[in-house]
This record gives C-alpha cells, structure tokens and sequence, in this order.
C-alpha cells in the first residue's frame, strides 16, 4: 500500500540538509509520495527507511507468472473489491483437468481439445488459459507431464498430493514453469523445496485460513516468492467468504500471508453445475478456475463473465466505426446506423441477426457514448451522420436511397434527407428489441 | 497465525418485502414468499445476517415468447398455456413463485385486451398457490389500461406489479394503494434514475418498505457488467443507509437472455460455439448467477437446467 507523504516524512532523517535538492525534508516527501522522487536521492536516509518504503511500495497482492516465458500466464495486483472502485485488472483464467484417469492417448486429445478451445466474441479473443494435469493415480507421471508439455499451447498447474511424484514431475518439466498445486499441511515442505529450487510457482491450501496463512508465510520464509492461495468448490458459500477476507486482508490490511492471487479448483456433480459455479467465481474473486468440461458452450459461457466483469468500467466500449454486414446483405438490403459505444452496437447487431434480414450497419464514431448521450453531448449531428456514411462509401452498395435512423433521433430527417443523396429518411424505432419488427413489418411493405 | 479483522460495519439492513397473501391474510395464497433483510454483502454472513435466501421466480407469459424452439421445447407444450406453464414451473421447477408477462397486450404484437390479461391473472391465481409478479407488456400507454384490471383481478393477493417507471408511476401507486400490492421500480440502467423513481414513488405517498427496484436486466455479454455493478453498489448503498436503496432487487434473466445471439442462434449459425440446446440455458444460469453475487434477490428465470443449477448454487451458498 503507497505511503502518504506524511508517511514518508516520518522516515526521514529530517534535517532539511537540502542534499536531495529541495528545500525541506517534507518537500523531498510529497515528491517521493508523488513518485517524482525516489529514497535513493536522499544520501543520508537510514536502511531502515529504506526497507520500510520498499515493504510499502510493494503491491498488496503479488504478481504470479505460470508458464515460459513468451506465454506467461499472469494472474494477480489486483487492487479493489468492487469493479466500480477502479477495475479488474487481470482476468480470471480457466485451466481444464486432464485427469490421471485418461489413457496417454486420451489425455493428449484432451490437451488438443484445450489448445482448440479459442473463440472470437465481440473481437476479443478467449481461450483456455491453462491446462491442469493431474500426476497422483498417472502410470507414468513423468512422461504423462512430459507429453502434455510438448503439446500444449497455454501453460501447465500440475495438480498432485504425492511429494515424490510432483518433485519428478516437476524436474522433468520445470523450464515450462508450471504452477505446482497442491501444496498443503501433509507435504508442505518438501513442496517447498521443489517451488524454491526450482524457481515455481506454488499453489498452497489449508484447513482454515490460519492454517493457509501460516503455510504460505513458511513458504516466503523458505524463498518461494510466487504462491497462489487455493480453495475447493465443496460449500460454495464458504469459499465465497474465504476469498473475500483474504483478498480483504491483503488490500485492505496488507497481511502478507494472503497478498496472493487465489485459485479455485471445481468441483461439480455434473457440467451444468459446473458452469455455474464457475461463473460465480469468475465474477468473485477467482484468479483461476479449474473445470473439467471442454465443451464449448460452458466454457464461452464462463469466459463471458470473466470478460464482463474485467470490463474497466470507467472506459466507454467501443466498436470500430465502420460499415457491418449482417448476414450478407445486397443491393436490396436495408441500411441504418447507429453509435460505437459497443453496447448499443451489439444490441442492434443482435437484433438484426434475429430479424434475419441481412442489413448494413453503419457505425457512427460517437467517442463510445449511446444514441441520446451522443446527440445531448454533441458527439452526432446529421452533418456527422451524411459524412460518416459518405466515407463508408454506403451508397456503392445499394441502389435505393433509404436510411433507417435511430428512433431516438428523428430530429435529423429533414437535414439527412435535404443534405444527401439519402432521399426518403425512414424512423426506425426506439428499442434495439423492435428492429426486426420494424425489419420485417414497416422495412419490407 | 492470527488473520486481521476484515469486518465491515454495515449501519442499516436492505428492506423486507413479503410477498403473496394467505386466506387470513386476505388472499388465496398457500405461502408467501419474503426477500430482503440482508445487513451483509451477498453470502458474507460473517459480518451480518441474510435472513431469507434469493428466490427463483418462474418466467410465464400469456402468450408464447418468441424464443427458439429448442428453449421452447425444453419446456414443453405447457409453454402454450399460461396456466399449465405455470404449474409445471412451481411443481416440476420448484420455483419460489411465479412471474406473469403480458407479452401479448403489446399493440405492435397480438395487442390482447385488458380483460383478456386479468382473466389469465385470475386462471394463473387459481392454478397455482404461491405468489405472483403481474407485469405489464413495456407498452407505457398500453400498460396504464392493462395493470389496473389485472391489479383488481389480483386484489388483495399481495402480487408485485412491474413497473413503475418516471413516465408512469402515478397510475401504478395508485393501483397498487387501492388493492394492497407491492411495486417494483424500473430504472434503464442507470443508478441516478433508479433512486429517482424511488423518490417519486416516496413522493407519492407509496411506502418504500414495499418497493422492490429492478434496475433493468441485461443479457451476459450485452451490458452485464453494467448491471452487475448497479446492483452491487445499489446494495452497499442500501446497507450504508441510504433509505432510497434499500430495496431488494430483481432481475429478469429469462425475459433478456433469449433474444441474444449466443443464447438464440444454433451452431449452424455460431459454428464452434456448441449446441444452442446447452449454450442458452447456460447463458441463462451464468447470467442469474452473476447477479446474484452482485446482490440480486429474486431471479426471474425460465429454462429447467438453469434453474436447477442456481438452485443447486443456492443450496450450497447459504
């Protein structure tokens, strides 16, 4: 947690010797608290000033990285409780179990069906950011994680209990820098040795959380520097609690012990359950999911809401200005714009895809604000309007003259209609939910 | 080791709002159904108390939405009945109560009469024995004749009546004074409004103690993560004493999450995105699920997968 500049001050030799520059010691403090300075410009500052600052400037939760360099999987810093007091900052990933049970072919299908599992959703693109091999029950866990390394495409958590195994596992595997899960109050200390000898990260569990706190500050003790903090699915509610004090703890109070990124391990009777409480964690406060299922509609699903909820909230969504074809539209097919707050786009998108009648979409760049937003923050005028579609160059092509105009705005017939060659103006309505209606009904007579 | 204090001090509690009458009661009902009471965040009962769980509502219409067919037929036949829809929620679904749409008075759809919507309110009454939601077709004008007859076709059942928005709230409260209902408050997503109507539904002499708000629902990946986070600050304001948001709040999943593509279009349309069989009951239960981690209270929700998954996680997070 940053230190004020009183803070600061509290630290320093407060000589006003001027060595650093400026005036007084308070001085040299505001700036040290604004960033402009760092201790170091001040020579004579004790080491234990130094300690203290650099204690304090470390973020409250860790920055863990999975996975080989070039495609590190990060999870963690985060800052908040609430989305609305700044924002998500690392998304929620989902690992899929390869469990032990699988034959090698199996598992290495399964690997492939981890790699394939990449979608494009509002031109975003969403994968499967890990896969979870389980090495306790393998027949030959060695080559199990050795196979499994070679193909897959995202990083490795390799899930095990046996400390003999996960420490052959983890040698033969250890230059993919896998997550090593789950360390607990049976086998924490040799799981230690192998996460700091090897540099890994190590995920940790407990019975209580004071059990997981005192693992996790034995771990640090022992030089493991990257931890995640693990949790089951077995009562949801109490999981629910246990993350959100430990997150509470390292945000709020800095409690070390806990200033990691926390993973949850799911659990489910069934993939409908599944989903579900995937979803639920996605949202609170999971930096990593581990599910079973490969299906593509869970997990797009539960990618949705991680990319929801990780949305920065504080910065309008917007979608490229420029013409959409939906559903291949001709030279017969209707025209109509809207604004680029992709909120308001893919209402309208969605909507057109219902009527099934393909349609142009222009998108009028309105700086990621909605139809009456725009027109009452002077972000969309008719002039705007003829121009954007003028270099769209809609008029190429469709042979009729009619442009259907947000419902919303029928202000702008008359200047749309006298100021381009866009003729005969047609309202369409108010709610995105009444374009194919209107598509259908008033569109086509 | 010793783990710091994480309590938060949460000064007031969200609002209890019954719901439903029983013959002593002056209605017909075999059960109520309560929500609210909350003093903590949703399922941190460390810190204070959650009193009644979130309820499940059934999603009914009187008229078969326009949803794809899979949904449909995941329902069944019982979807061309608002009475047999509805019996088959509380009894197969085990939801906690029942929500009926009047999607058919629309004007620009079958713009069924006023009578016609309270005489499926009285059938649905008699069908079923738990609470009711009475919603109008979204149609202002329309709506202003439709709630009042279904209102005195439901007098003295202690429905919900949906909504009162800032164009239309008078006739509402007036309604809802005169045959003893509850009102939920309508705001398009957007917390300033939301607190608004409320004011003006206080203004109006109606008691906030019996206002549930519904800050407009949106579909997963259309708008979610608006809505998640007017319903979460909508609950920490209530809990921090801010008497104009202490209601409890409902979210209609059911009547939003069919009409987006991911929850509409098959996989002939999406391909790779897996069958529209499984994809739009998930896309229901994620989205239902999300709000309730925010802090919904009544769920309105249709399909019978989703609904029994988010029960499941109802079960399980208390």
């Amino acid at each position: 947690m940053a230190l004020t500049g009183m803070q600061i001050y509290k630290l320093l030799p407060k000589t006003n010797c001027k060595e650093c520059g400026l005036p007084t010691c308070m001085a040299f403090a505001m700036q040290v608290a604004a960033k402009q300075k760092s201790l170091t410009d001040c020579p004579p500052v004790s080491d234990e000033a130094k300690a203290a600052l650099s204690e304090a400037s470390t973020p409250p939760m860790k920055l863990v990285k999975v996975g080989p360099s070039g495609k590190q999987f990060e999870i963690g810093q985060e800052t908040v409780m609430f989305r609305h007091d700044e924002k998500f900052h690392r998304p929620c990933g989902i690992a899929v179990r390869i469990p032990a049970s699988l034959s090698d072919d199996e598992a290495i299908a399964k690997c492939e069906l981890i790699n394939g599992s990449v979608f494009q959703r509002v031109g975003e693109t969403l994968k499967v950011e890990l896969a979870a091999v389980e090495v306790d029950g393998c027949d030959n866990p060695v080559s199990r994680v050795k196979s499994i390394a070679d193909k897959s495409n995202v990083p490795l958590i390799l899930i095990g209990k046996d400390a003999s195994i996960m420490k052959d596992a983890c040698e033969a595997v250890k230059d993919v820098y896998p997550l090593i899960y789950r360390a607990d109050a049976s086998n924490i200390d040799v799981f230690i040795e192998i996460a700091s000898s090897m540099k890994l990260p190590l995920a940790v569990t407990g019975s209580s959380l004071e059990e997981l706190s005192d693992l996790t500050q034995k771990a640090k003790d022992k030089g493991v520097e990257d931890m995640i903090l693990s949790f089951g699915s077995e009562d949801l509610g109490d999981t629910v609690r246990s993350l959100t004090i430990t997150r509470r703890a390292s945000l709020r109070k800095n409690f070390r012990p806990f200033g990691y990124p926390a993973m949850v391990e799911i659990k489910a009777e069934n993939s409908n359950d599944e989903t579900v409480i995937a979803s639920a964690f996605a949202a609170k406060y999971a930096g990593i999911v581990i599910v079973d299922n490969t299906e593509p509609w869970e997990l797009l699903t539960i990618m949705t809401v991680v990319q929801n909820v990780y949305t920065d909230p504080q910065v309008p969504n917007t979608v490229e200005a420029k013409l959409y074809e939906i559903g291949n539209p001709d030279e017969n097919s209707p025209v109509m714009f809207t604004t680029n707050f992709s909120l308001t786009y893919f209402s309208v998108e969605s909507e057109v895809e219902r009527s099934k009648v393909p349609t142009y979409i222009c998108v009028v760049d309105t700086e990621g604000l909605g139809v009456l937003n725009a027109y009452a923050g002077d972000k969309i005028s008719a002039e705007k309007v003829v121009k954007t579609i003028q270099e769209q160059k809609v008029a190429e092509k469709v042979k009729h003259k009619k442009l259907i105009i947000p419902g919303l705005l029928p202000i702008f017939r008359a200047e749309i209609e006298d100021t381009s060659e866009w003729s005969e103006v047609l309202i369409g309505p108010e709610k995105a939910r009444e374009i194919p209606a209107f598509l259908t009904n008033t569109w086509k007579s | 080791m010793e783990i710091p204090d994480v309590k938060e001090k949460w000064t007031s509690k969200i609002n209890v709002v019954t719901l439903g009458a029983t013959k002593p009661q002056g209605g017909t009902r075999s059960k109520t159904v309560t929500v609210g009471g909350e003093t903590t965040l949703p399922f941190i009962t460390f810190e204070g108390e959650i009193p009644y769980n979130p309820v499940i509502s059934g999603f009914v219409a009187d008229t078969v939405p326009d949803w794809p067919e899979v949904i449909k037929n995941a329902i069944g036949k019982e979807i061309n009945s608002p009475v047999e829809w509805a019996q088959k929620s509380v009894q197969e679904y085990g939801v906690d109560l029942i929500s009926l749409k009047m999607i058919g008075a629309d004007p620009a759809g079958k713009d069924a009469s006023p009578s016609d919507c309270a005489k499926v309110v009285e059938q649905v009454l008699k069908a079923v024995d738990v609470p009711l939601i009475i919603w109008g077709c979204g149609d202002d004008e329309k709506d202003n004749h439709v709630l009042p007859e279904c209102s005195q076709a439901a007098k003295g059942e202690n429905c919900l009546i949906g909504s009162a928005k800032e164009s239309n709230y008078m006739t509402i409260v007036a309604i809802c004074k005169a045959d003893k209902h509850k009102i939920i408050s309508e705001a398009p997503v957007d917390i300033n409004i939301g607190k608004q109507v409320n004011i003006l539904l206080q203004d109006a002499d109606f008691d906030l103690k019996d206002v549930v708000m519904f800050q407009t629902t949106a579909a997963l990946g259309y708008g979610f993560d608006y809505v998640y986070t007017i319903i979460e600050r909508g609950r920490i304001a209530g809990l921090k004493g801010d008497n104009l948001m202490a209601a409890p709040q409902i979210c209609d999943v059911a009547g939003e999450t069919y009409r987006v593509k991911e929850a509409f279009s098959d996989d002939d349309v999406l391909p790779g995105w897996g069958k529209l069989e499984k994809r739009g009951p998930m896309w229901e239960a994620a989205c239902a699920e999300g709000y309730l981690q925010a802090g919904a209270d009544i769920l309105i929700m249709t399909h019978p997968e989703a609904i029994k998954s988010v029960q499941n996680t109802i079960k399980s997070l208390m």
